[in-house]
């Protein structure tokens, strides 16, 4: 197989999972805070799902190493470690799932809760990341995952700070996405507030394209093409930030209860906790992501100008 | 329903104009009429309140529940306040709404039902309008969503008639959900709308054309300030207005609300004219809630001396859907009389495995 080609599945795979991932962060989430709140914890009940609900941003994180590696003994090293922790939690969490059927703890394989196929659904996607390491611990000496070189970055001045950065804000960014993915469900279809309401849902997706864009181009171009194309893209990225938080700014400022009358459901720990959070959390990575991108490229070592 | 801002209406006005504009209806066009005096000198209406159903509602567990409420209380007509849900799907209304269509068959007559929302009733995995086109569409229910200008979705009548002449009225009334200040950091409830007051003070009217000694009862989900007034006034407290039977219990943590001070009612950002209203206008004698799950106050109270006083009364949270209080939920039964009497009663239910034998049921006067 082309390592073009190779690339790109891989890309697909990890942004598949991306969006899987984001969307179930957001799910439970939901359940999560409203859980929290009632007087009648189901969390023993629900945590083969909320643990579940986790390993698809976690299979981004080791698909993300996989095409990230730093080297070529890391990346099996990488695989088989994460292999093995991935076989293992799912191996646990189906064991939990079939305890909690044979106790009688779930009264059904069909109950109709968190889904209309819990748990059955749960068990089959637990089946499903069980094979999923299988094929990492078997994969790890096949030729489509072999080293190739001009894998490994080269070592940037605070690299390691912006990678910590990039981890921290990644559950954040995943999580608005999957937010975002659930427009389609959720929205106001009189669309009464569709120009109020299009910035937020543009800053959801923001983050996350700001980390597409980064991993695009680090993984398609070359070094001296993208020191390039740099400059221009940290304008659009901050243009569009700062635009998308302005309009929100100023459709906040002139019609404060839009997002109440159009938005409840994308901001579930807002409306249990009456607090204005995910539109200010908007704001924040949207002047964040292209911020921390100028920051870095200005502090970028003078020899790779 | 509500319109967008005048600046952003004039940037949306392609799709506005091709959507088309809310029609004028008549106060006419919001009323359900039942002709149920006609059979019974007394009408039972039970309200259920913050039912709260979810993602992970056991919801077999919990219809046997509500089933139970209405099983042993026996009403002829089911109002909810509010909240019917949380982070919910579409599958947890059209279940609920199931359920309460099938309550006429459990109770071999015709139990009609209607809705007022709360401000969980939109989160889930639906859009905003959906639990109210969804609601519109069932046999016995009377919900109403008018294509207008009023502020609030569930804004809608029942006209309850012997013959001709309407001797009561329902109202279900939105409290509309929160209500948010730029740049602050916190929502505050919101509040029934001044427009909505007035559409409230037009139907009462309306109906004493026809009967000047009309009754009505209001459902909304959101407490007035007049709630706290009452209960202050319950415990001596300095308070406004006239205090006359009480019953129940606050056991809401304590919040702070501009205005009024620390008190247990998490009530809207503002007190309106509503009660006042309702009081200059000699209809509505109870006015029913939800929204606080572990508050049952209910209470007569009056601003004015020589007014009737009118009963304002938490619902009892009806099920285990988020916080409850054990021991004290279960629903409201108001019977309403041909003569215009009202008695009101708590039915407690106690949330259990098997209701077969009717046990963990109790019903009391709200008022010895």
């Amino acid at each position: 197989m082309k390592p073009l080609t190779k690339k790109i599945l891989l890309l697909l795979a990890e942004a598949f999972f991306y969006c899987l991932g984001g969307v179930a962060l957001f799910q439970i989430l939901w359940f999560f805070i409203q859980d929290l709140f009632s007087t009648d914890h189901a969390f023993l009940y629900f945590l083969p799902y909320y643990l579940s609900c986790l390993l698809p941003a976690y299979l981004v994180v080791i698909l993300h190493k996989i095409r990230h590696p730093n080297s070529e003994i890391g990346k099996k090293r990488w695989m088989k470690a994460n292999s093995f922790a991935l076989g293992g939690i799912s191996i646990a969490l189906l064991a939990l799932d079939i305890v909690y059927l044979s106790n009688g703890t779930y009264a059904s394989i069909l109950l109709h809760q968190a889904g209309p196929l819990f748990p059955l659904s749960n068990i089959l996607f637990l089946v499903l990341t069980l094979l999923i390491s299988a094929a990492l611990f078997l994969f790890q000496t096949k030729r489509f995952f072999r080293f190739e070189e001009g894998e490994v970055a080269p070592k940037r001045r605070l690299g390691a700070l912006e990678s910590a950065l990039v981890a921290i804000s990644f559950p954040f960014a995943c999580g608005f996405l999957g937010d975002f993915l659930l427009f389609p469900v959720m929205m106001d279809y009189t669309l009464q507030n569709a120009f109020l309401t299009l910035p937020v849902y543009l800053l959801m997706l923001f983050p996350s394209l700001c980390l597409l864009l980064r991993d695009l181009s680090s993984t398609f171009l070359s070094q001296e093409r993208r020191l390039k194309l740099t400059l221009p893209a940290l304008f659009l990225e901050g243009a569009s930030g700062l635009i998308l938080v302005l309009w929100m700014c100023i459709g906040l400022a002139c019609d404060g209860d839009f997002i109440i009358v159009s938005m409840t459901a994308h901001f579930p720990i807002d409306f249990m906790g009456s607090m204005m959070l995910g539109p200010y959390f908007l704001f924040f990575l949207g002047l964040l992501f292209p911020g921390l991108a100028t920051l870095f490229y200005l502090l970028r070592p003078a020899a790779t100008d | 329903m509500k319109t967008p801002k005048k600046p952003f209406a004039l940037l949306l006005l392609p799709l506005l104009l091709s959507c088309g504009s809310p029609s004028s209806p008549s106060l006419q066009d919001y009323v359900s009429e039942l002709p149920s005096f006609d059979s019974s000198s007394s009408l039972r209406v039970l309200q259920l309140t913050d039912i709260h159903w979810n993602f992970t509602t056991d919801m077999e567990k919990q219809a046997e529940y509500l089933s139970a409420i209405v099983k042993n209380s026996n009403p002829d007509l089911i109002m909810t306040t509010g909240d019917n849900v949380l982070t919910a799907s579409k599958e947890n209304f059209s279940t609920l709404f199931d359920l309460f269509e099938s309550f006429s068959e459990m109770l071999g007559k015709d139990v009609y039902y209607g809705f007022t929302w709360g401000n969980h009733d939109q989160q889930g995995l639906f859009d905003p309008y959906f639990p109210g086109a969804l609601a519109s569409n069932r046999p016995h229910s009377l919900y109403r969503e008018i294509d207008d200008d009023l502020y609030g979705e569930c804004n809608y009548a029942i006209s309850l008639k012997k013959g001709d002449k309407i001797l009561w009225q329902l109202f279900a009334i939105d409290s509309n959900s929160l209500h948010y200040q730029f740049p602050s950091f916190k929502y505050t409830y919101d509040v029934i709308h001044p427009e909505q007051i007035e559409w409230y003070s037009d139907e009462v009217k309306e109906a004493q054309k026809n009967n000047p000694d009309v009754k009505s009862l209001v459902f909304f989900h959101i407490p007035l300030w007049e709630t706290d007034y009452s209960y202050r006034l319950s415990r001596g407290e300095d308070s406004i207005g006239y205090l006359g039977r009480y019953s129940g219990q606050m056991d809401e943590t304590p919040t702070h609300i501009e205005g009024i001070g620390e008190t247990k009612v998490y009530a809207g950002y503002e007190r309106t004219p509503f009660f006042e209203v309702a009081e200059a206008l000699g209809s509505t004698k109870a006015m029913f809630y939800g929204h606080d799950h572990k508050n049952d106050f209910c209470a007569e109270y009056s601003l004015s001396e020589t007014s009737d006083p009118i009963a304002l009364c938490y619902g009892l949270k009806s099920g285990t859907g988020l916080t409850y209080k054990p021991g004290r939920i279960g629903g409201n039964l108001a019977v309403i009389e041909e003569d215009g009497s009202l008695s009101l009663f708590r039915c407690y239910q106690d949330y259990q495995d098997d209701y077969s034998s009717g046990n963990g049921f109790r019903m009391e006067a709200m008022f010895e």
